[in-house]
């Protein structure tokens, strides 16, 4: 089977030639119409059955030609569909061989160039690991330093921290031992106090008192408490 | 007159409290009367303060008929009053009169001030006097604290 394009360009000609074979009929039946025209002056029966007669006969001429030219148009149509198809078959193994051809190359060129970059990747990959490795045993001897370092440092503040809260809790402690020790003057004193008001009024007899009394008397006298 | 005898005679706080008492009644009963007399002034008075009072008019020689000045003389006295200084004597226990007696002999010669005894247990024994504001502690109670 053609293919539609070419259908379309076969009954494209096809009509081109039947236009051309009707345009001859037309131009001839003019001509022979003026010709009529100069006879049916002279006999218009006769010529009216005569020109219908030519009529039929160019009719028929021209269905012929036409049925002629369409044959011949349909046997190229199959010709040329046949050489078309055929090219087309061609043109499609080429076109595929060369694509095969193509892909084939690419593919070479593809593996090549991913071969090309897996090695340098690799060596590259191969130089960065080897750099982490040295930067890598700097960095553990720089954080086993700085380890070291805050160890020392840590200690050092430890023993800092250590004193300070030490005399913190002695200071604490001292203020502590000041304060029970006013609380425990305190209570002994107020004990004191409730020893001797409960001891005193029995032991002073009331000449003691009386005694007291002037002796306290005499002292204020003596210090001029009364001047 | 600077020393009255109503005066110099006071021992006790009591004693000033009564006189100013018996002098402001003695002035009120001047203003209402018309005539001052002797009955007058021993009817207000107790009797050892109406005999040192009239011997103090005596002595100043107020006239009893003249009214103002007979209540000048009494305004007089009682201005003194005020003026004299009172002692508190605290002690433990009361103290027995002969005792008193001692501590007033004591204290005569010492400028005209009068006393007051008051009780207090709590300072144990001894005593502790209280004059113009101030407190001289001869107490038991502050030699233990010393002490302590």
């Amino acid at each position: 089977m053609p293919n539609i394009s070419a259908q379309i360009l076969y009954l494209n000609i096809a009509l081109f030639l039947f236009n051309f074979a009707f345009i001859q009929i037309i131009v001839r039946k003019l001509l022979e119409n003026s010709k009529l025209k100069q006879q049916l002056n002279k006999n218009p029966e006769q010529e009216i059955i005569k020109a219908n007669e030519k009529a039929q006969e160019i009719i028929e001429e021209a269905i012929e030609s036409a049925s002629k030219i369409i044959g011949k148009t349909s046997e190229k149509v199959g010709q040329t569909d046949t050489k078309i198809n055929s090219k087309l078959t061609q043109l499609s193994q080429t076109q595929f061989s060369r694509l095969e051809k193509s892909t084939e190359k690419f593919q070479n060129e593809s593996d090549k160039l991913f071969k090309d970059l897996s090695d340098k990747f690799a060596i590259q990959l191969v130089g960065i690991i080897s750099g982490l490795k040295e930067k890598e045993t700097e960095t553990v001897k720089l954080i086993t330093d700085n380890i070291e370092k805050q160890i020392l440092d840590t200690n050092e503040q430890m023993v800092v921290m250590v004193k300070e809260d030490f005399e913190k809790a002695q200071e604490s402690i001292n203020k502590y031992r000041q304060v029970k020790e006013q609380e425990v003057d305190l209570i002994a004193s107020e004990l004191v106090k409730t020893i001797v008001k409960k001891v005193l009024p029995n032991v002073l007899s009331k000449e003691m008192h009386q005694e007291l009394i002037l002796e306290g008397i005499q002292k204020a006298k003596t210090d001029n408490v009364f001047l | 007159m600077e020393n009255f005898n109503c005066i110099k005679n006071l021992l006790t706080v009591s004693d000033l409290d009564q006189l100013r008492s018996e002098l402001g009644l003695l002035k009120d009963n001047v203003f209402t009367s018309k005539e001052i007399d002797r009955d007058t002034i021993v009817s207000g008075l107790t009797e050892d303060n109406a005999n040192l009072f009239l011997a103090d008019l005596k002595v100043g020689n107020i006239d009893l008929k003249s009214k103002d000045k007979f209540i000048s003389f009494i305004n007089e006295i009682l201005d003194k009053l005020e003026k004299v200084t009172k002692v508190s004597l605290i002690f433990a226990i009361r103290p027995t009169l002969s005792n008193i007696n001692k501590i007033q002999e004591m204290l005569q010669g010492e400028g005209k001030q009068v006393y007051e005894y008051k009780i207090d247990p709590d300072i144990y024994g001894g005593v502790v006097i209280m004059k113009d504001g101030l407190s001289y502690d001869y107490s038991i109670k502050s030699k233990v604290e010393e002490l302590i």
